[in-house]
Parts: C-alpha cells; sequence; structure tokens
C-alpha cells in the first residue's frame, strides 16, 4: 500500500507508508514535500496535509519555545500557505491553480510582495548597512594593523546570504505557485548557505567574464570617456542579466547544473517579451544600486554621515526590488511552464 | 508565432559589440619608439655643451641666460655618468610668490627660480624677491635653514616670508631610463591611483596618512610623468623646460625666464630650435635603464634578498611600486603623495600651485600639486643618486626614510620599528638598485 499525494506543483506522487510522515524531494519541481502521516500527529489533527487555516489554528495553540518567541517577535510573517491542494482533486492546470492560489494576476500586484516581507527585509538591509559600512571604517586601519579583517567579510557575507536566501524565497515561492505571502528561510545556517552557494556558483559560472572586464576596463581604462563608461555599464548590465536568469533557471528544478547558457536562452525564449524585464531592466536598476552603494561607501570612508543614511537606503531599495522581480519572474516562470 | 528575423539579432549584437570594438582599436599600449643614432649624437653635443652668451649654437636667441643655474645640462646631471643626478652644490632655489597685488593683476601666484648666475646682469638674490629677504644670491641648503626663524616655516625648510613668499630648493633628479617613464601610458598611472584606493578601502583621493596618491592631471588632461612634482607629461616638456629655466635657453615649448632684477626683459628670440630640443630628448631617451647589481659577497647577497623581502614587508613598496606598467624595477607609482608638512617645498616649476581652497572638495583630481605633495621618486639608480629628498637634505638612505611623513609616516614607523640587522639588509637592498655605469 502507497500514500498518496499532490506537490505544490500539481505532480501526482506516491510514498511507501515507511515514508509517512517524513520530508522527500518532489522529482518534478525539486521542492521539499511532505509525505502525509498515516495517522494525526495530534489529538484531533486530519491525517491529510494542513490547510492554511488548520496550520494556523495549530502553531496559535502550539506552546512556543522561547527563540521562536523571539523570532516572531522580530519578523511577524503570514503564516505559510498549503503547498498543495487537496488530494481528491484533480490536477490543475497552472492557470486554474493559479486562480485558485491567488497567484498574481498581473505584474504590479507582485510590487506588494516585498511589503508583505517589509519587517524582515528592512531589519537585514539595516543589519548589512552596519556590517558592511563598519567594515569599510576599520577596513583603513585594519589593514595598516595587518588586522585579519577577513573574519568581518565572513560575518557580513553569511548576513548577505540570509538575505539572499529571503530574496530567492519569492523567487521559489512563486515558481512553485505559491500565493502572495511572506515566505522566509528557515533559521538553520543551512539554507542560507545553500542559497550562497546556489548565487555564487551562478555568478562564477557566467557573469564574472563581464564583470572582471568592466573591473579591468574601470581600473586600467585610465580617465573613463563616455565610451568607456558605455562599455562598463554594458558589461554590468550582462552580468547582471545572466545572473538572475542564471538563479532562475537553478532554482526551476533545484538544479546547480541548470545554469548553464542553454537553459538561460530557453528560459529567455520561453519569457518572450516579457524577457526584456530581466535582461534590461533589472539589470539597470542593478547597476544604479551598485553605483549607489559604492558612492555611499566612499561617503562612509570619508566619515560622511549622510553615507549611513545612503547605505542603508540603497540596501533597502535593493532587497525590495529583488524581492518584486524574482516574485515577478517567478510567477511568469510558473505560467510559462511548458 | 513567427520570431525576429536573423537580421534583428545580427544588429543588437553588432551595436553591442561596437563600443567595445572602438575601444580595443584605440586601446593606448606602451609606447618605446627608438631614436635615431644621428639625433642622439646631436643630442649628446648639445647635452654637454658649454653655452655661452650669443652662443653659436643658440643662432636665433641671446644664448646662455641672463639667468641661469649652470652652464651646460651635464654640469648638473653628471652622479654616476651623463644624465645622472647632481649633488647639493648644484640644487635649484624656487620660489612662489603669492601677494593680493600678484593675484589682482595675474589671478594667479608667481613663480619661478632664483638662479644662481647672472649673464650680462645683476645676479638675482632673496632681497630681489622681497625686501624683508637677506640679499643673498646663490643660496645653499644651509643658509635657507639658518635663515632667521621669523623667515622660515618652524618645522621645515620651506622659507614662508611675508606675505606668504615660499623658497625652497630643488635636487637634480637622475634621468637614467627616462625613455621607459616616458612611454608608461596614462593609464597605467591613473591604475595605480585606483587599484591604492581600492585596497585602502575606498580612501579618499588626497588622504592624510594612507599611502593613496593621486596622478597629477595637467591642465591639457595629460597626466604627468616627470619632475619633482610631476609637473611635466611627456620627457620633451622636461627637457624643454629644464632647458629654459636652468640654462635660460628659450624654446618654443618654454619661455627663458626673466632676470628678477630686469623684469622687463625681452629676448631676441628662441635660443633652441624645436629640432635642437628633441635632439636632447633623443639623447636623455638613449641613457640606459639602471640596474640592480647583487654584492658579489654571498652573506651581503642574503641579505640583498632579504632586505627586498622586507622592503614589501613594511610598506615600502605601496608606493615605491617596483613594476609599473611594464617598466620592471622602477620603484615609482609614480604619483603624487603627500609627505607632510616637514617635507613641504612650494610649487612647481611650470605649474602654478595654489593654496588649498577650503570651500573646495580635496578630491578635485585636477588641482596643482600642493606644496607637501612630491611625486615618487623612482629607486631605481638610487644608490648612485645621493642625497635624498627633493632638496637633497638627507644624505644618506637611512635619514632619507627617517624623514618620510605624511602617507609616507607609517612605512618610517615600520622600518624604525626594525632590528639593527633588518634595516641593514633593507639598506643593503637599496644600495643594489645602482646607476647603469656600475655595470661595468
Amino acid at each position: 500500500m502507497s500514500i498518496k499525494f499532490i506537490c505544490s506543483c500539481g505532480k501526482h506522487l506516491r510514498a511507501r507508508d515507511e515514508m509517512a510522515a517524513r520530508r522527500s524531494m518532489c522529482p518534478r519541481c525539486g521542492a521539499p514535500v511532505g509525505v502525509p502521516s498515516l495517522r494525526p500527529t495530534h489529538p484531533g489533527t486530519p491525517v491529510a496535509p494542513l490547510t492554511p487555516q488548520e496550520r494556523l489554528r495549530l502553531n496559535r495553540n502550539k506552546p512556543r519555545s522561547a527563540s521562536e518567541a523571539l523570532t516572531t517577535a522580530l519578523f511577524p510573517t503570514l503564516p505559510l500557505p498549503a503547498c498543495s491542494p487537496s488530494s481528491n482533486e484533480p490536477s490543475p492546470t497552472p492557470k486554474a491553480y493559479r486562480r485558485r492560489r491567488q497567484l498574481e494576476q498581473h505584474w504590479y500586484e507582485c510590487l506588494a510582495y516585498p511589503f508583505l516581507s517589509r519587517n524582515v527585509l528592512v531589519s537585514f538591509a539595516l543589519v548589512l548597512s552596519v556590517g558592511m559600512g563598519s567594515i569599510v571604517l576599520a577596513l583603513q586601519s585594519f589593514l595598516q594593523s595587518r588586522f585579519p579583517w577577513i573574519a568581518g567579510v565572513v560575518v557580513v557575507g553569511l548576513i548577505l546570504a540570509y538575505a539572499y536566501s529571503t530574496v530567492e524565497c519569492a523567487l521559489a515561492s512563486a515558481l512553485a505557485g505559491k500565493g502572495a505571502a511572506s515566505y522566509l528561510p528557515t533559521w538553520s545556517a543551512a539554507d542560507p548557505l545553500k542559497s550562497g552557494v546556489r548565487w555564487l556558483f551562478c555568478f562564477v559560472a557566467g557573469p564574472i567574464v563581464p564583470t572582471s572586464l568592466a573591473i579591468y576596463l574601470w581600473i586600467y581604462g585610465g580617465d573613463l570617456t563616455a565610451l568607456d563608461w558605455a562599455i562598463v555599464v554594458e558589461l554590468g548590465g550582462v552580468a547582471a542579466a545572466y545572473w538572475f536568469l542564471a538563479i532562475i533557471c537553478a532554482n526551476q528544478r533545484n538544479r546547480l547544473r541548470d545554469a548553464n547558457p542553454v537553459r538561460v536562452a530557453q528560459l529567455v525564449q520561453r519569457l518572450k517579451y516579457r524577457a526584456i524585464v530581466p535582461v534590461l531592466i533589472a539589470p539597470a536598476l542593478a547597476i544604479a544600486h551598485v553605483l549607489l552603494g559604492l558612492s555611499a561607501l566612499t561617503a562612509l570612508a570619508q566619515h560622511v554621515f549622510a553615507g549611513w543614511l545612503l547605505l542603508a537606503g540603497c540596501l533597502c531599495s535593493a532587497l525590495f526590488w529583488s524581492a518584486f522581480f524574482f516574485r515577478l519572474l517567478g510567477v511568469w516562470c510558473y505560467c510559462t511552464k511548458p | 508565432m513567427k520570431g525576429p528575423h536573423w537580421s534583428w539579432y545580427l544588429l543588437i549584437g553588432f551595436v553591442a559589440l561596437a563600443p567595445a570594438g572602438i575601444r580595443l582599436a584605440t586601446w593606448p599600449g606602451f609606447k618605446q619608439s627608438a631614436s635615431e643614432p644621428q639625433m642622439v649624437q646631436a643630442g649628446q653635443t648639445l647635452f654637454v655643451h658649454e653655452w655661452k652668451a650669443h652662443d653659436p649654437l643658440a643662432s636665433g636667441g641671446d644664448g646662455l641666460g641672463p639667468v641661469c643655474n649652470a652652464a651646460s645640462c651635464v654640469a648638473c646631471h653628471n652622479q654616476g655618468g651623463p644624465g645622472g643626478g647632481g649633488d647639493l652644490t648644484h640644487n635649484v632655489t624656487t620660489y612662489v610668490y603669492r601677494s593680493d597685488a600678484e593675484a589682482a593683476a595675474r589671478g594667479k601666484p608667481r613663480e619661478g627660480v632664483v638662479h644662481a648666475y647672472a649673464v650680462n646682469c645683476a645676479p638675482e638674490t632673496l632681497h630681489d624677491l622681497h625686501p624683508e629677504l637677506p640679499s643673498l644670491s646663490r643660496p645653499s641648503l644651509d643658509q635657507i635653514v639658518n635663515l632667521p626663524g621669523n623667515l622660515r616655516s618652524s618645522s621645515n625648510h620651506c622659507i614662508v616670508a611675508p606675505p606668504a613668499v615660499r623658497l625652497s630648493q630643488r635636487n637634480t633628479p637622475a634621468l637614467f631610463g627616462a625613455r621607459l617613464i616616458d612611454g608608461i601610458p596614462d593609464r597605467v598611472i591613473i591604475a595605480n591611483e585606483r587599484t591604492q584606493r581600492v585596497r585602502w578601502g575606498l580612501a579618499p583621493k588626497k588622504s592624510e596618512s594612507l599611502p593613496v596618491g593621486r596622478a597629477l592631471r595637467l591642465p591639457d588632461g595629460r597626466v604627468g610623468h616627470f619632475g619633482w612634482k610631476a609637473q611635466s607629461a611627456r620627457l620633451a616638456d622636461f627637457v624643454q623646460a629644464a632647458c629654459a629655466n636652468e640654462l635660460g635657453l628659450g624654446n618654443p615649448g618654454q619661455a627663458q625666464p626673466r632676470p628678477l632684477s630686469n623684469p622687463s626683459y625681452q629676448p631676441v628670440g628662441y635660443d633652441l630650435t624645436l629640432e635642437q630640443c628633441d635632439q636632447i630628448t633623443a639623447f636623455v631617451a638613449s641613457l640606459p635603464r639602471p640596474i640592480e647589481k647583487l654584492p658579489e659577497a654571498p652573506s651581503l647577497r642574503s641579505d640583498a634578498v632579504a632586505g627586498k623581502e622586507l622592503f614589501h614587508r613594511i610598506g615600502c613598496a605601496d608606493c615605491h611600486m617596483p613594476n609599473v606598467g611594464s617598466v620592471e624595477g622602477l620603484y615609482s607609482d609614480l604619483l603624487l603623495h603627500d609627505m607632510g608638512q616637514p617635507l613641504e617645498g612650494g610649487g612647481s616649476y611650470n605649474d602654478v600651485p595654489q593654496q588649498p581652497d577650503p570651500n573646495k572638495p580635496p578630491s578635485d583630481p585636477n588641482d596643482p600639486p600642493q606644496p607637501g605633495e612630491w611625486r615618487t621618486p623612482p629607486l631605481w639608480g638610487v644608490a648612485d643618486s645621493a642625497p635624498y629628498l627633493h632638496d637633497g637634505r638627507a644624505p644618506t638612505l637611512e635619514k632619507a626614510i627617517e624623514l618620510h611623513g605624511g602617507q609616507g609616516t607609517q612605512a618610517a614607523r615600520n622600518f624604525a620599528s626594525l632590528s639593527k640587522a633588518e634595516q641593514d639588509q633593507l639598506l643593503t637592498f637599496l644600495r643594489t638598485l645602482r646607476a647603469p655605469s656600475a655595470s661595468d
């Protein structure tokens, strides 16, 4: 006898009884799925996966640990919606599923997504501002004293990985067809580390080349002319665009090897005219934020207080826009899924 | 649905790649052209020639003078062979005169040289410059140092007489390997500036303590390569300025100076033609580059190797970069560095120094060199070019390191914190940087 259940992507799945109440992975979308239990885990709870309302009710009644209470107080979030439709329903088409689960219908609806996680995003922006600003301020004295300042970079890198992971949740949830809500990574270090590795891999797997060329031109190009700036911006745009697309490709099936030029080209082809967003608009905003961030860090290095405000604003804006674009692209990818 | 025609992709690709293609085609490379032997030969003749008033080689002008610092190029540039540095006796006294009347009339301060010699006119004295200064002609560095304290800045050798006359001296720099420096593209020097800023944590362009230099952009957009203040972009400019300022040989590139005692003096014409200037430039460009000669004794040899490592470790190489572009063993970044108040010393020969304007952002790259800013002197051949620093106030390498201030303070402190044996190792390394004649 086997347990039948449905993944959030609509795939009908079966699992052996021994897998009851354990976690597995969907072979189609790669998302983690919970195998339903054969008996209620708590008195009064149903056997099948919980509905959002049931999960909310259960969470309210469940005694919370101190760390969970603190987490909830710091980052109040909406409950996670159910990941899969009920098992007795036929597998819905993506469009029907989108309607039922209230996936965003129009692009502008995705603008609301970052505001659902605003507390988390603003918190990350502030923490990152303090971390990055402190490193820049301390770097000059660290360098002179030959202090191992790399430790500070590691801490900021970890915070950055959490931020990546949070932004990536917007993409992963949309790719899985989950409706608009606040999706956050767990506090386990594994999620941000995996997310950080994925972002890093996607960068090394292509965008590092145009980025290096742009930096080389900036350093060795002398006083840059308008033509030079055009090339630097173009290279930066190519790098950012490829990075966005590679991250989406790697997330679609949760496979790093999908971050390759063929998959990226297929994705662009699939998105059709919508590809203008990851290819032009998002990179333009990314470059603007990078330049703004560098200005802020430079101002900080010169001990200008406005640099702190500029840096915090820049990071806040960058995280909000990233969440929006990843959510939007995730929704579009879900809708155009072959 | 039918996709776009392939020609659209081609057009997009062409437009995307066009800027990079244009940039690649115009990428400035290392310029190094060999001079013609006849030009070099003629230049050598001019370089060692003892110039006289109404000299036959200066047929268009008045010849040597009317004011000058020597009668030939080789009179000053002679340490380690023609083209080398000069000793203290050949120091040049420079001034910057900033009075309200001058500023109103010219819009900028007057600057120039208090020349050592005069031909057919009264010799220049400090008194000609300002009535409060003594009637002293051809002042030595010691005489400037020993001037009354009310005329001298408290902690350096620069005279600051009211109303703001700045006097300082310049030691003769060596010219060996000038062709290689001349060939370094501007972009490489600017790259040094950028890498230093990035390396020191996005440091401001003008830092008081971090070794973050700046490339001097001249008014025409070129970057300074030569001169204590990096005031000359090309070797030809440097030669033309030196001919005019030191020998009084006016040329199309630089007018000869007028005597302080006779400011209305009008030269009859150019003393040197452009071709003659090019010949001298060709000779200077033909001078061989200095060498790095390890001592024969094994113990000294190992000391020199260890000293080179120390040179990098204590931060000397932050500014005295061993390699710049494709030029190896230069030991300079060719950037201006603020060396602190004790090493302040007026402006440059050709450019007009300005007082720092508190209302102006200090990071303007087009600022002329400030009194405390000096181009990192290349250390190649340093063992044969004593005395050291811009006015030769340091008789030894050890003293020169000790006198580093401003952005060089940390390296000087690091040197002082080394043990005596390690300091000796570093000095042994520096003594391996010899003039080309040491290879004989």
